[in-house]
């Protein structure tokens, strides 16, 4: 609805129904716990790792309506490691 | 009478309630409510009889995607997706932040209320510790601990000032994401394109939507 008045959106959508239903132009899909979509409390470098990667589907997302799968597992990944990996401080 | 499945659950505070939230906060007929829990007494019988404890992960994850489907009775389905490409770089993008998880300033907005399509004006420097949620359809105990849970308003601060992005929105906006029957035409033709015409004052290239 908002990309009819010439802004470009993107969701981060916890379940696969929603986005499938709706077709939003582009979605970012976290198998987070419902009511967690960013991340656990305080877990500043799970929810930046979240938001940089929702908003990097602005750029890499080609075709309306994809839904793109997060790869993290909920509680076991290293997300300062992996933002150390994408260069740190962006 | 309806009951929420976390009035009988009573978990100990010392458990993170963190998995299958869902199936605590919403509130379903009694009846469905012992047919919820006598399944899954049953599911553990079976799983302690032959060892396969997948049963019981299962059911509570098909208990918990069924509820999720059908708290929408009334959902909208398109059949096309519009479509507005992203030109510039993020360093140079304007964004706003958007959530449908209820989020609204304490001291100085009405809470939502259930099946409301109305939302909130955030200003994008609001300290997070003024911000307060409303929502009946999510277990919120978590964006109350850290609104950033679910409207990460720090988190995007932090990529203005470092320059990964352009800048934020002068305003962020929340919305109560549960809506059905006549609230979904007037969310559609009233509230969302008020919304947009005001991002687009503000030259907002992009919105960031979190959803619950």
């Amino acid at each position: 609805m908002l990309e009819e008045h010439g802004i470009s959106t993107v969701v981060v959508n916890q379940g696969l129904q929603q986005p499938m239903r709706v077709k939003p132009p582009r979605s970012l899909y976290v198998k987070h716990p419902y009511g967690q979509p960013f991340g656990q409390p305080g877990n500043v470098e799970q929810q930046r790792t979240i938001v940089e990667d929702a908003l990097d589907l602005l750029e890499t997302v080609k075709e309306t309506g994809t839904i793109v799968h997060s790869p993290y597992r909920w509680r076991r990944e290293d997300f300062a490691a992996i933002r150390r990996e994408r260069g740190g401080q962006k | 009478m309806p009951i929420e499945l976390r009035d009988l659950a009573r978990l100990p505070p010392s458990i993170e309630n963190m998995a299958f939230s869902k199936i605590r906060v919403e509130r379903l007929p009694e009846e469905e409510a012992t047919r919820f829990f006598n399944g899954l007494y049953e599911a553990a019988l079976l799983s302690h009889d032959d060892g396969d404890w997948s049963r019981v992960e299962s059911y509570l994850s098909d208990w918990e995607r069924d509820l999720i489907s059908r708290v929408n009775p009334n959902a909208i389905s398109f059949d096309s997706s519009p479509w507005t490409p992203f030109e510039k770089p993020l360093s140079e993008a304007r964004i706003a932040l958007l959530t449908t998880g209820g989020a609204y300033v304490r001291d100085t907005q009405e809470p939502y209320i259930d099946d409301d399509p109305s939302y909130r004006v955030i200003s994008s420097t609001t300290p997070a510790s003024d911000l307060a949620i409303f929502h009946v359809h999510y277990d919120t105990s978590n964006a109350e601990k850290d609104i950033n849970v679910i409207f990460p308003i720090e988190r995007l601060r932090e990529m203005a000032a470092e320059g990964a992005l352009g800048s934020l929105s002068a305003d962020a906006f929340g919305f109560m994401g549960y809506i059905v029957g006549d609230n979904i035409p007037r969310l559609m033709e009233e509230t969302a394109p008020e919304v947009a015409r005001m991002l687009v004052a503000d030259r907002v290239d992009a919105a960031l939507i979190g959803t619950t």
